[in-house]
């Protein structure tokens, strides 16, 4: 819960590169292409093309990469306890098992968790898969010379805030993770999380067979637990994968592994991606992309060709682009200031500035209807498509403003979203309701430090915030929980709203391990927070992105908003 | 009357005649801005800069004219459905919006220019003014100094400079430089400041190369003679045969800083929204050419025929200044026509 969108969904497609092959099973062929149905049965072989513009990609290291769910190209080289729902639509934000037989046994008031793996896993090499090699993976990655994974697991497993992995002297074992039998694995947790079966989705719950353990050298040739394994990889350039033969569907429901090769190429620039995905000649129809989206121009000029058109989809990753008040300085700290600027705000020219209604969506609402489960609409501060100044200036004029004030606004540069298309449409906006913003552009590196540090945090920031997995509680405990507050940088709290009841309110609705349930209870959390105008929240993003002419089954699963890999095909 | 120095004279037969200061005028064409305006090529390139400048000077008042301002967002003129490009045929072309409207905001294009041709010249203007002083005073100083008071040293030490700072990777350097100011610095000042910092070499060097030429001269001894001090030598000798020479590569300097403003822009590192600038319209609308081609011809455009009008003023000047180019078609024709009546014959 403490890592904002932009940096999840980044790591999610620089991961996503080992992508997914999701069987869909139950029925996801959604906006399959050309000429042939698709169907699942029949799917297999063929060469899939994927053009992509990571280029910093070092490898595969199940511990040190930070995805959600999973990713797109790591799943298909690791498969872990739990994974998403590999179909298109709604339901592709639930959590299913993988690895293990269900989703986790919670037991002592979510507490404690028990899987069971399936019988007949094996590696790539035909070695069979133990409870043991994903309690040492998960042990990996609280090593000091592993780090990048998500912090979840520190902050929940009893005794994680000092493990330092197995490598070094002292105690190499972590026992709050107990393997009593070959398939059986307990996670005994220092407080309640509801959540737990989402977070084993992570690459950090592979299993990596301790004797194929390189440290730091692993990540360029990982033992390969799911359908495919690493062929060839030149960092920045290529990744070749190849069938693993000991992969079965019978064990795996989550993905269909098509095609016989995945051939990625890494580092082209995005706009010789969608040339080519649109142009889709030769090898190219078989292509997708797990990184580059349609920019406003390209969405333009595809619009405009219906063949083209037709090779478009659309999905969403639940992130909500926000403006982020500090409470704790004026004018902010009244809450009728906050209230006007609610109502100044024009979404319509916010989505324009995006480029258009087909990638953001305004949102009057901080949890984004994206993430249906956890969203309830509300619209306290009602401005309207095209904001409210009269109103705006009514209630600056109350809050002893008649004149109108004048702000600092910090947006990210650096950031294609929230950047300064974005900004520059709010200028324009507040400024008729006696608002003046004073833009203050930071880079990334400076924007992260800035804002993230309550000591030199501007008071009104635009920025965006995604959870890692798609629930209520990773999307609102790092914004509005009070203990959450961070001084030494790294604060995601920007309101540094610390309210007990709210707080107690949080630890209660972790408890509840249905999933409906808690969705619902933290959706009333949300709606409750918002009359408080704790933030302005402008609009959520969507992303279109191109395929080949020869690609079948391409959806965009709504747990990433990206395509789902393991459920491509090219015959 | 100092007509003619060529830019890189370094013939001493020329450089007598000019600093000479002969009143040669009676058989050579005139120089320096009636030279230019005697050129048709010249005269075009004037007439434009002018125009331009004139511009950048009434923005404000065009954009009035035209009943828009830079900044104001039109929500209506766009098809938010497709990715937000404007409405209408060339780019939202109308009655209204003289050059259409940008895609995404629909803010008035004319406006933007218009408003744009302040920094563009500004900043270009500026920069040039300021390589321009410290290329003179640099160049100067080491030209002037001489060996009894040391003063080869203060020339080596100068020239060895002005070699460094030609060396430097102008662009790159300023992409560094501009990417450590902290943001707060006012931008069109920062590029100013920046172009002048990496361009001021190569006037240094002119400048250090045609002083020496000059204080050769006689007229120069003689004021040495009457005991007349350095800044004196400098300022009332040496200057006035400088000024075709620099006047000449300063028109060229000219479009070179415009289009490293446009280049620095175009990477993201020139002006800050909203302000616009012809590099940051160029940079903003490049990747629109397949759908909006005229939001990307009407900055791309107008640089192309600013920095065309000064290089053809820079272009004029030199011929202006440089006593070996053939004399302009009317002048001599007015000539001829002069002979002509003297010697009685019709044509």
């Amino acid at each position: 819960m403490l890592r904002p969108a932009r940096i999840a969904l980044f790591t999610a497609t620089a991961v996503a590169l080992t992508g997914s092959l999701a069987a869909c099973g139950a029925g996801s062929s959604s906006s399959a292409s050309s000429s042939d149905a698709f169907s699942a049965a029949n799917c297999q072989g063929g060469t899939l093309r994927v053009l992509d513009s990571a280029k910093n990609t070092k490898g595969f290291d199940p511990a040190v990469l930070y995805t959600s769910g999973g990713g797109a190209i790591p799943r298909l080289l690791f498969r872990t306890l739990t994974t998403r729902q590999s179909v298109a639509g709604t339901n592709g934000t639930k959590v299913v098992p993988d690895l293990a037989t269900d989703t986790g046994t919670p037991s002592q008031n979510a507490t404690v968790w028990t899987y069971h793996l399936k019988s007949g896993l094996k590696y790539a090499d035909g070695t069979p898969i133990t409870a043991a090699d994903i309690k040492y993976g998960v042990e990996r990655s609280f090593s000091p010379q592993l780090a990048g994974g998500p912090p979840y697991l520190r902050d929940w497993l009893v005794g994680g805030a000092d493990y330092q992995g197995p490598y070094g002297g002292g105690t190499t074992d972590l026992a709050s993770i107990a393997t009593p039998d070959p398939s059986t694995i307990v996670f005994h947790l220092r407080k309640s999380e509801g959540d737990f079966p989402y977070l084993a989705a992570e690459t950090q719950f592979a299993p990596v067979p301790k004797a194929k353990d390189t440290g730091k050298e692993y990540n360029a040739d990982p033992v390969s637990s799911g359908p495919y394994s690493i062929a060839g990889f030149t960092k920045g350039k290529e990744l070749d994968l190849v069938r693993n033969s000991y992969w079965s569907r019978s064990t795996d429901q989550q993905r269909l592994a098509c095609p016989d090769r995945i051939d990625i190429s890494l580092g082209l620039s995005s706009a010789v991606i969608n040339q080519r995905l649109s142009a889709s000649v030769g090898q190219d129809a078989n292509a997708i992309t797990t990184d580059t989206s349609l920019d406003a121009p390209t969405l333009a000029r595809v619009s405009a060709d219906p063949a083209l058109k037709k090779r478009v989809v659309t999905g969403k990753f639940p992130q909500i682009f926000y403006l982020a008040f500090d409470l704790k300085k004026a004018p902010f700290d009244n809450q009728l200031v906050r209230e006007a600027l609610s109502y100044a705000v024009d979404r319509t020219a916010l989505v324009n500035a995006e480029g258009g209604t087909q990638l953001a969506v305004p949102s009057t609402t901080f949890t984004p209807e994206s993430l249906t489960a956890a969203h309830q609409d509300y619209d306290y501060f009602p401005a309207g498509a095209t904001g409210n100044p009269t109103k705006a200036k009514q209630l600056l004029a109350q809050a002893g403003h008649p004149n109108g004030i004048t702000v600092p606004l910090a947006y990210d540069t650096d950031d294609v979203n929230t950047g300064a298309p974005a900004a520059t449409a709010l200028q324009q906006a507040f400024a008729k309701a006696g608002i003046t913003l004073q833009l203050q552009p930071l880079s990334d590196a400076d924007f992260n430090s800035t804002v993230n540090t309550p000591a030199t945090q501007p008071a009104l920031t635009l920025t965006s915030w995604g959870a890692d997995w798609p629930s209520g509680g990773p999307f609102l405990t790092p914004i509005f929980d009070g203990r959450q507050i961070v001084t030494g940088g790294g604060n995601f709290n920007l309101a540094q709203y610390n309210d007990p009841a709210v707080n107690a309110q949080i630890d209660k609705i972790n408890q509840i391990t249905d999933y409906t349930a808690a969705q619902q209870q933290w959706a009333a959390l949300d709606a409750q927070l918002g009359k408080l105008a704790l933030t302005v929240p402008l609009y959520e993003e969507a992303t279109s992105v191109l395929y080949g002419s020869h690609v079948k089954n391409a959806y965009l699963d709504q747990w990433r908003g990206w395509y789902d890999i393991a459920s491509v095909s090219v015959k | 009357m100092s007509g003619h120095v060529t830019l890189t004279s370094t013939e001493p037969g020329a450089a007598v005649e000019s600093a000479a200061a002969l009143p040669t005028g009676a058989q050579r064409p005139a120089g320096g801005a009636a030279g230019v305006w005697a050129r048709r090529g010249g005269r075009a390139a004037a007439v434009t800069v002018g125009l331009l400048v004139l511009v950048a000077l009434t923005a404000p008042w065009l954009a009035a004219l035209e009943g828009q301002d830079p900044n104001s967002f039109h929500d209506t003129l766009l098809n938010s459905a497709t990715g937000g490009s404007p409405n209408g045929t060339f780019g939202g072309i109308s009655a209204q919006h003289w050059l259409g409207v940008e895609p995404t905001t629909g803010r008035d294009l004319f406006a933007r220019l218009v408003y744009g041709a302040r920094v563009s010249l500004g900043v270009a203007l500026g920069a040039t003014l300021g390589q321009l002083l410290l290329g003179l005073l640099v160049g100067l100083a080491a030209g002037l100094a001489d060996g009894r008071r040391g003063g080869r040293w203060v020339d080596a030490l100068l020239s060895r400079v002005t070699d460094l700072a030609l060396a430097l990777p102008t662009f790159f350097f300023s992409i560094a430089l501009l990417a450590v100011v902290p943001q707060s610095f006012p931008r069109p000042l920062l590029l100013g400041l920046i172009l002048t910092g990496l361009g001021w070499a190569p006037i240094a060097r002119i400048v250090r190369a045609e002083t020496r030429v000059l204080r050769e001269r006689e007229y120069v001894a003689a004021a040495v003679l009457t005991g007349a001090g350095s800044w004196r030598i400098a300022r009332r000798e040496i200057l006035p045969g400088l000024v075709a020479p620099v006047a000449t590569y300063t028109a060229i300097v000219i479009p070179q800083n415009m289009v490293a403003e446009a280049g620095l822009s175009f990477l993201g590192l020139g002006v800050r929204p909203p302000t616009s600038s012809w590099g940051q319209m160029l940079s903003t609308s490049t990747t629109w050419f397949q759908v909006d081609p005229t939001y990307v011809l009407v900055p791309a455009l107008t640089l192309l025929v600013c920095v065309l009008a000064f290089a053809g003023l820079g272009e004029a000047l030199r011929v202006a200044f440089d006593p070996k180019s053939p004399v302009p078609a009317h002048t001599r024709r007015g000539r001829r026509k002069q002979a002509a009546g003297k010697k009685g014959e019709a044509r």
